[in-house]
């Protein structure tokens, strides 16, 4: 049943049983979990089938830490949430990802990958990917696209798979709304966690629509669902009871946010021009892409975060390189006399342009006299990023149209995963030097603490809500259910106590897939 | 790692602390490598090796830069020749193809080894900016 919380009658309380806020990836992965079960399902979403101004400046934020997208274009408010515009790029998390690893500050998951095995597989369907194996072999073809030749393991090729990208707010629409058990509310804003007043229970949410309209949902067992950032903003507003914040009785909510910060961080001249790639190149329709990481011994060896780099050719000159640059001057006269004397047929040539002024000259020798297509590689990069506690969600001092504060996001990063990614540099450098395939050029400056001016997100929120059977480590325990509170689960990457380099929607999927069977268990 | 990262800034402010030293330092290894030349095949040998020596020189200058106290072509031969596995005296009735292979494999063992060194952000074989050094100074 689908709703227009609008046309409610002003005051109306609604009993359920199991309540879900926000119809974003994880909410509908659960909603679609409780199809056909004993017991009901409320469906609370703030937005409307389609993108509306009005509910989406409801997202507005400010920003205070590192250089941050505008907190209202970097999601999406309405059924199908964030989904609605995602690229659809999927990988679960590294094995490696999961672990205390005693280099990275509040690092390890409760479980193990082998753990979540199962739910990632369900996940994998649910977010219409290809077959469940991320292993290269599979994908690669080894005559025509092979992975990179590199020596001894130290850096290897890992797959992302795509996937269609699934708009679960279509894909799954029809599914939720025919169900018998579940009823879902547009126009829904929850603006309110009510409470017993010893904060142990929730008793029911307060929701509000941008017309005026108020009501209430009671239920047995209360999921928030309604994404990194909105989750930690929501447990803050809801501070009647417990004055800090529910669940927030060890100033966990909203700290320890993590993005994977991405940016390009290097150049890849191959010594062969036409050194095949096609596994790395993300090209339009393809469902998978190659690219590089560092084997899981030397991120220990070296005490590292983990990273993911994607392989970028610059293919029109321009796109990074000034063609009015002296370089590509001194370029077009050398070519002049090149031609003259036979085709440049000798990567010291193109190192020497390289090195003399800048760094266009040998792409542009490239692009102009062998490959019109290929000029050079730039690295990609996105990295897994230390916890961090002053990188976090506060509420702002300005309030939305509902009267709620908005939410304020102060974006760190650590040293550590600085000197990881420029270490990674090096070694996928030295690596690509030993297998004679070429020499990278490092771009990322020489401190730990200033970035790259291309330091980028990838609209990736995680960590606000982190998972932790310590309470005191932790805003959620092992189940995802809030500490010290008995009725009050999360869905989403807010709970993700690492973030690790891949992308976290199919993780987040498997999650709410593995929340779902721990729900249905409970309320039968 | 060789000589940590010789950055641009480094350069710059190697440069600036060097003056005039630095720029004529090449001009002094040279009077030297001259005075070597003749006498030695295995230098001669190591200089041509570049079918792009303008290009090798580039690189092999803004090393240098960095490094003056290399800016010497007896102590780059016996730097570069130190690391291969023939000994010198095999070296010097080397083919220019065989010098070659040999290089080659060098300069993927630096890689391999980690010996390696920053030359305006490029990573680079220690073996090769130190044959580009040598192409420098001629
Ligand atoms: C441009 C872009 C590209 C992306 N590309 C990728 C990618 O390639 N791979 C990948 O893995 N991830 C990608 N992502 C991230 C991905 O979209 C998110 O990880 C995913 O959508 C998060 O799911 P969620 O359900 O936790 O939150 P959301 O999908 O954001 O859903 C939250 C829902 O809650 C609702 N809501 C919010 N507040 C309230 C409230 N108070 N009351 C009621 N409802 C509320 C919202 O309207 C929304 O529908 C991308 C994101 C963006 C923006």
């Amino acid at each position: 049943m689908l709703i227009d919380a609008r046309s409610l009658p002003k005051d109306k309380v609604i009993e359920t049983e199991v309540c879900i806020v926000g119809a974003g990836a994880a909410g509908i992965a659960l909603a679609r979990e409780f199809v056909g079960q004993e017991f009901r399902v409320c469906l609370l979403e703030s937005g409307s089938l389609g993108f509306e101004e009005d509910t989406q400046a409801l997202y507005k934020g400010e920003n205070i830490g590192l250089p941050y997208f505008p907190l209202h274009r970097c999601r999406l408010r309405f059924f199908g949430g964030s989904t609605n515009h995602w690229d659809g790029w999927c990988r679960p998390l590294d094995a490696i990802d999961f672990e205390t690893r005693d280099w990275i500050p509040h690092s390890g998951w409760p479980f193990s990958k082998s753990h979540l095995g199962p739910f990632y597989e369900r996940a994998q369907s649910i977010c219409q990917l290809g077959p469940f194996t991320y292993d290269v072999k599979f994908w690669e073809n080894p005559k025509k696209s092979p992975r990179l030749p590199f020596k001894d393991g130290r850096v290897i090729t890992k797959i992302y798979q795509r996937s269609p990208p699934t708009k679960f707010g279509e894909v799954y629409r029809n599914e939720i709304i025919h169900a018998d058990n579940i009823s879902t509310y547009l126009y829904t804003n929850v603006v309110d966690i009510e409470t017993n007043n010893t904060a142990q229970t929730v008793t029911r949410v307060r929701t509000a629509t941008l017309e005026g309209n108020k009501f209430w949902v009671l239920a047995k067992l209360f999921i928030l669902a309604t994404g990194g950032i909105e989750n930690a903003r929501l447990l803050l507003l809801s501070n009647k009871v417990q004055s800090t914040g529910l669940g927030n009785q060890n100033d966990l909510v909203g700290r320890f946010f993590m993005e994977h910060p991405a940016m390009f961080s290097g150049v890849f001249l191959p010594s062969d021009p036409h050194l095949p790639l096609g596994l790395y190149h993300m090209v339009q329709g393809k469902r998978t892409i190659g690219a590089l990481t560092l084997a899981e011994g030397v991120l220990r060896r070296e005490k590292m975060v983990n990273i993911s780099a994607t392989l970028i050719p610059v293919t029109r000159l321009g796109y990074y390189y000034k063609t009015s640059s002296r370089g590509v001057t001194s370029f077009r006269h050398n070519l002049r006399a090149t031609r003259q004397g036979g085709a440049p047929d000798d990567f010291w040539k193109h190192l020497r342009n390289v090195l003399v002024d800048t760094d266009d000259v040998a792409t542009a020798i490239h692009g102009k006299t062998l490959n019109p297509n290929f000029l050079a590689i730039r690295l990609y990069n996105h990295i897994e990023t230390t916890p961090n506690p002053k990188s976090r969600v506060t509420l702002s001092d300005e309030r939305d149209r509902l009267g709620q504060n908005r939410a304020r996001l102060d974006w760190r990063l650590s040293a550590i995963d600085k000197r990881s990614m420029r270490r990674a540099h090096e070694i996928i450098g030295q690596e690509l030097g030993r297998a004679g395939l070429g020499r990278l050029k490092v771009e990322l400056g020489e401190d730990d603490t200033t970035w790259p001016s291309s330091l980028k997100g990838l609209s990736h929120h995680m960590g606000t809500t982190r998972m932790h059977v310590d309470p005191n480590k932790g805003v959620v325990d092992e189940n995802c259910k809030v500490h010290g509170i008995s009725n009050l689960f999360i869905a989403g990457s807010s709970v993700f106590p690492t973030s690790g380099p891949n992308t976290p929607t199919l993780t987040i999927v498997a999650l709410a897939v593995r929340l779902a069977d721990h729900v249905k268990k409970l309320v039968s | 790692m060789l000589h940590g990262n010789i950055t641009r800034r480094l350069f710059l402010g190697a440069l600036g602390c060097l003056g005039a030293l630095g720029l004529a330092r090449p001009a002094r290894a040279l009077a030297k490598f001259d005075e070597l030349r003749s006498p030695d095949p295995l230098v001669s040998n190591l200089a041509t090796i570049f079918t792009h020596k303008d290009s090798a020189a580039v690189i092999g200058q803004e090393y240098l830069r960095s490094v003056p106290e290399e800016a010497d072509a007896p102590l780059l031969v016996d730097m570069i020749c130190s690391s291969l596995p023939k000994r010198r005296a095999d070296l010097v009735g080397a083919d220019l193809e065989e010098l070659r292979e040999l290089l080659r494999h060098q300069q993927r063992h630096d890689f391999e080894y980690g010996r390696t060194v920053k030359v305006n952000d490029w990573i680079l074989s220690e073996t090769e900016v130190r044959l580009c050094a040598l192409a420098a100074l001629l």
